[in-house]
């Protein structure tokens, strides 16, 4: 039967008639499903193509949600020490398909309502931990990645056997593969990471069916490139640069172009090891699904020193600005700027700073997106010269901090409320591009990174900030205790959901920000919350389960000194 | 900072210590308060001292208990794989006390009542991980066990600091796993690890210092009585078992402490260690002054299925042909529930509280003897349905060998006056291993094989009487226990992930949650703020996870260590 299934979607594919003969069975998850999700269903990392991970659903609303409460628990991993999840559930009637940090898919049958039976795990055999972000739906496959080495893995959703995996080491050992894969139409959109480690990254394409690789374009330009004039030092810093896609991008099917945000360059801290704008680092790129072509991008930091890589997703809005229906993409950057663009060509319309206390820059000029201070004519930047290491000055107050701002963990659209939701850090940072420097005080509380480290004198918080993406404008701001490394989700209900490196999951009402409801399940969290029904009644999920950098955002927290934390599915219902 | 909090704390304690104080503060745990603990509060690792595991609290009643939901959890461990819970919390004004299998100790602030705070983590550096079934209380002190070596270890309870350590090197093989138990001025606890071929034993130490005051071994040396239950010729009671790993019982009235004793080793091969080998499967009641016996009584003379009886031994006041009686009552491994005089073990009854029993025709109701026990035999026989032999080398056991009831505890209600027993219901087959005596071989004389899906039973039984009232077979075993309350709720945790509350009367299912991870620890509930809650650690030992070897559904089922706690 579903050898059967299999069949008959390739040969479909192959005969080049895919969306006219995409078989119609009722549970695989076609292109069509994939454009107009079902209400009640969560079929890809953020939920829909446009990245808003706003859910319609509204029976737990601003109302009722004080009577939320645990419905059921599964914990996932539990084979060694200090795993954590950083993967979205998918949910597709009532089955939720979740991925830890070995790799394993677990698909779970949630229909019951009050229990989680494991149905079955795909084990990939990693020999080590490595992040892993979720998995993507495509026919009846469930799509999923794994490292060491990096993979892709299709598995059939009702048996749970491996149909096709292809690896994408390409020639670079140290690729990880963190980000869930996108699906579009007969392919698959993935992207690499592990750029920290001094790799060159890339954007490549699946065929969905076999699995077979089909494009490769990397985020480096290699000498001769396009962009390629903009690494100009004699180290070959291109070969290790780095430009992650380590979040999963979005696509607009109408321009048929899919957004990816990229990576810091590398070294991370030190820019003077790769003078010049170090293109396509800290961008977003529109590519062409069919080809990896390149339509556009725009460069947020050229010539980073600070680690703000900007793969946090990049939301595809539709918007009225100044009387005219526009089409934009909205990004809330690591750098602490909300940046929204025209889609088709990335022409900015607005870029306002979503938090306070930003230092790197004196502000964003609001025509070009380029910070004020940038200047096209120096190689390495001084930007507001006054977080910029220098030999004289080799240690400097970075705000935000490396980590940003906003990151991985992603922002929310409302289609009701037309804002934004941004979880963003608020401490700031001492950072070096001195690597003996960081060395050598370690003692006192320097950290290592690449290029440099950094020190951390401030307690990690976090704000709750709701942006007008169109305006820029800061309509509501909520300064929370805990860092949120998890993310934000906005409903139908009025509800914004969060979850807090304390063990808090809370609900906010998603125009005065107020907490409606909270519980303390006592493990940080380092994954996105989603909601999902099935039987007519709706369930918010999470997976709890830091990873070692969010929780090392704990080192000024002193209550939670002694905090332990557990990988365990958490699903509330009223 | 933190380095400058303690150097300021450990000043403080040392100047205390020189004044002659023990830090005397409102919270101390008194003797007093350990013989009549405050019903908020839950200060041995049975609540009290009669064992009862009865919480007297029902703000959380058969009216409401319907609305329980999660209050919060807290993880615990979390630096290893498979690591596991078999603690029960202890609750001191609500602050919690909790153990994990690495022997951390935890303090955790329960007072604000949505969330548990680790106030501090004291960690013994075990190299492996142990079962660990919790900690005692004592003045200032927190009294828990470790491993590698086996020790005691009392850790202030303000500081989180060690204040003394017990070693056990000398016998280095014995695990310490059940919760120390504290009279008066001294520790009593017992050794475990008796099925690696340990000669197990139970001590005494001065709980100010954890200086040993007393040690008796649980199997008698030769010319020491009892030795001439061991016939062979095998020295076999060099490496005779009688494990204590579960916390005794004690009556301040008449000054005994009673515990249970573990299977004889090699567990399945009798003919290893021909005779009664006492004082395995035994209640013992001692003196806790001086380790003197002051009584016993075997349950499974010469025992070849591994029904070791340290299970909980309920103290009870219990009214026999009018009279009113102090009785010690307690849920056999071997299927039996056993009501027995409290003076001296004169057996009141002895009744199955479970079908299909196979190993005996049943129980003396005089003597509490098998009636098939013969004296004159070397090696038992029983109903020569289930004797393991070399003739007949594989025999069905009912029930299994891990019983039936185990260390997962039995309560009792004085509301209702009932035993809620917590029982495997299926039968296992077990063959004998002639050989299996050695470090190489292992020491358990044979191997189990598990034909059937284990599944359990709730059963509520009248210990003077020995009458089922009522039971409820669960679709999945109960490794966990229950826990009897003054809401007339009895709660229970199974190895599927459920959390559940049942009616003390008709048994009825009242309230359920699932949350995902199998238990081995108990349930316990404690009040704080004028709030009650059921708290229960999830993290299911391998002995556990081993029973749901014929349940399908469960094949992928993972599992955490978190204490979750539950309020209306």
């Amino acid at each position: 039967m579903t050898r059967e299934r299999n069949r008959s979607i390739r040969a479909a594919l192959l005969s080049g008639v895919v969306m006219a003969a995409w078989p119609t069975l009722a549970a695989e998850v076609t292109p069509q499903r994939l454009l107009n999700p079902e209400p009640q269903n969560w079929l890809m990392n953020h939920r829909t193509y446009d990245g808003q991970r706003f859910s319609p659903l509204e029976r737990i609303n601003k109302a009722n949600v004080k009577g939320l409460k645990l419905a059921y628990a599964v914990p996932i991993g539990g084979g060694a020490g200090d795993e954590y999840n950083e993967s979205t559930p998918l949910v597709e009637d009532g089955f939720l398909y979740v991925v830890d940090s070995w790799g394993v898919l677990y698909k779970i049958d949630g229909r019951s309502g009050d229990t989680g039976r494991i149905v079955w795990r795909m084990d990939p055999k990693q020999e080590r931990q490595a992040t892993n972000r979720g998995a993507t739906f495509w026919g009846n496959f469930v799509i999923s990645t794994a490292s060491y080495p990096a993979r892709i893995i299709a598995t059939d959703k009702e048996t749970g056997k491996v149909v096709w995996e292809t690896n994408v080491v390409n020639g670079q050992n140290g690729v990880r593969m963190t980000s869930a894969p996108l699906p579009i139409k007969d392919k698959l959109i993935v992207g690499a990471s592990g750029g920290d480690g001094g790799v060159r990254d890339w954007v490549a394409a699946l065929d969905g069916a076999t699995g077979r690789q089909l494009w490769l374009k990397y985020t480096i330009p290699a000498p001769g490139e396009p962009g390629s004039e903009t690494w100009k030092d004699n180290n070959n810093a291109w070969r290790t640069g780095g430009g992650a896609v380590w979040v999963t991008g979005t696509y607009d099917p109408a321009t048929n172009q899919t957004f990816w945000g990229t990576g810091n360059p590398v070294p991370m801290m030190d820019p003077y090891a790769r003078p010049g704008d170090n293109l396509y680092t800290n961008s977003v790129i529109s590519y062409e699904p069919e080809s990896g072509k390149m339509n556009w991008f725009f460069q947020y930091t050229p010539n980073d020193g600070w680690d703000y890589d900007e793969v946090g997703t990049h939301i595809l809005i539709d918007q009225t600005v100044a009387g005219q229906p526009r089409k934009l993409i909205t990004h809330s950057a690591r750098n602490g700027f909300t940046y929204t663009m025209e889609q088709a060509n990335g022409q900015i319309v607005v870029a306002k700073p979503y938090m306070d206390g930003i230092n790197w820059t004196k502000g964003i000029d609001q025509k070009t997106g380029k910070p004020l201070d940038y200047d096209p004519n120096r190689d390495v930047q001084v930007y507001s010269g006054v977080a910029n290491p220098t030999k004289d000055a080799p240690v400097k107050r970075l705000c935000p901090n490396r980590t940003g701002g906003n990151n991985f963990w992603p922002t929310s659209y409302s289609q009701k409320t037309k804002l934004m939701y941004i979880p963003a850090m608020t401490a700031c940072e001492d950072v070096t591009n001195d690597r003996e420097l960081a060395k050598s005080r370690k003692v006192e509380g320097w950290f290592e990174r690449s290029g440099g480290g950094y020190k951390a004198p401030e307690r990690y918080e976090s704000n709750l900030t709701a942006v007008d993406p169109v305006t820029g404008e800061v309509k509501k701001n909520l300064r929370l205790r805990y860092p949120n490394y998890s993310g934000t989700l906005v409903t139908g209900g009025g509800l914004v959901f969060i979850a807090l490196m304390d063990g808090t999951v809370s609900a906010h009402d998603d125009t005065t920000l107020d907490e409606l409801w909270k519980i303390n399940v006592g493990s940080g969290f380092a994954a996105p919350p989603m909601t999902f029904e099935v039987n007519g009644k709706q369930y918010v999920a999470i997976v709890s389960g830091p990873s070692g950098a969010a929780k090392s955002k704990l080192m000024n927290t002193p209550e939670l000194r002694d905090q332990r934390h557990s990988t365990v599915l958490y699903v509330f219902a009223l | 900072m933190m380095t400058r909090n303690s150097t300021r704390i450990l000043t403080a304690f040392g100047a205390a210590l020189l004044a002659g104080t023990s830090l005397a503060t409102a919270a101390d745990v008194t003797p007093q308060r350990l013989a009549n603990p405050e019903p908020h509060n839950w200060l041995m690792n049975h609540r009290t001292y009669d064992g009862q595991r009865f919480s007297p609290l029902d703000r959380i009643n058969k009216g409401n208990a319907k609305n329980l939901k999660l209050a919060y959890a807290v993880p615990l461990g979390g630096s290893a794989g498979n690591e596991f819970i078999q603690a029960t919390p202890l609750a001191d004004d609500g602050f919690l006390y909790i153990t994990d299998s690495w022997g951390v100790l935890y303090k955790i602030d329960a007072t604000s009542g949505d969330v548990g705070r680790i106030v501090w983590r004291m960690d013994p550096k075990q190299q492996k991980q142990q079962r660990n079934r919790g900690a005692a209380l004592w003045g200032n002190l927190v009294i828990t066990t470790a491993d590698g070596p086996p020790r005691i270890i009392a850790t202030n309870k303000e500081t989180g600091q060690v204040v003394w350590e017990s070693s056990f090197a000398d016998t280095p093989d014995a695990p310490i796993t059940s919760a120390p138990l504290a009279v008066k001025d001294k520790i009593i606890l017992g050794a475990a690890g008796g099925d690696q071929g340990v000669r197990d034993w139970m001590a005494g130490l001065d709980a100010a210092t954890g200086r040993r005051l007393w040690q008796k071994f649980t199997i008698p040396a030769p010319g020491e009585p009892g030795s001439e239950t061991w016939k062979g010729n095998n020295n076999a009671w060099q490496t005779g078992g009688g494990a204590i790993w579960v916390t005794g019982t004690y009556d301040p009235e008449t000054n005994q402490t009673f515990w249970g004793t573990g299977n004889p080793v090699p567990m399945y091969d009798p003919t290893y260690r021909p005779g009664d080998n006492l004082y395995t499967n035994s209640a013992i009641s001692y003196n806790p002054d001086t380790g003197a016996m002051n009584w016993f009584f075997q349950y499974t003379p010469g025992d070849m299925w591994d029904f070791d009886e340290v299970a909980t031994h309920i103290l009870i006041d219990g009214s026999v042909d009018g009279q009113s009686r102090k009785l010690i009552t307690h849920s056999a491994r071997n299927g039996f529930l056993y009501t027995m005089e409290r003076a001296n073990g004169v057996m009141v009854g002895a009744k199955p509280y479970m079908n299909n029993i196979n190993w005996t025709k049943g129980i003396d109701q005089k003597t509490g003897k098998p009636l098939d026990y013969d004296p004159t035999k070397d090696i038992q026989t029983y109903s020569t349905l289930a004797n393991q032999n070399p003739r007949e080398p594989t025999k069905k056991v009912c029930p299994g060998h891990a019983g039936g009831n185990n260390y997962w505890p039995s309560s009792y209600s004085p509301r209702t006056k009932l035993v809620y027993i917590p029982a495997l219901s299926n039968c296992e087959d077990i063959t004998i291993d002639t050989n299996k005596h050695s470090k190489d071989m292992g020491w358990n004389g044979g191997s189990f094989k598990i034909t059937e899906r284990y599944t359990s039973d709730l059963t509520a039984m009248d210990p003077v009487t020995g009458e089922v009232k009522k039971s409820v077979r669960l679709n999945y075993p109960n490794y966990s226990g229950t826990l009897v309350t003054g809401g007339g709720l009895a709660f229970i945790a199974l190895m599927d992930g459920t959390v559940a509350a049942y009616d003390d009367t008709t048994l009825e299912q009242l309230w359920k949650i699932n949350v995902g991870s199998g238990f081995t620890a108990p349930p316990m509930t404690f009040e704080v703020g004028g709030k009650q809650f059921v708290a229960v650690a999830s993290g299911p030992s391998a002995a556990g996870k081993s029973r749901l070897v014929n349940t399908p559904e469960l094949k992928d089922q993972r599992h955490a260590t978190v204490l979750y706690v539950f309020g209306l």
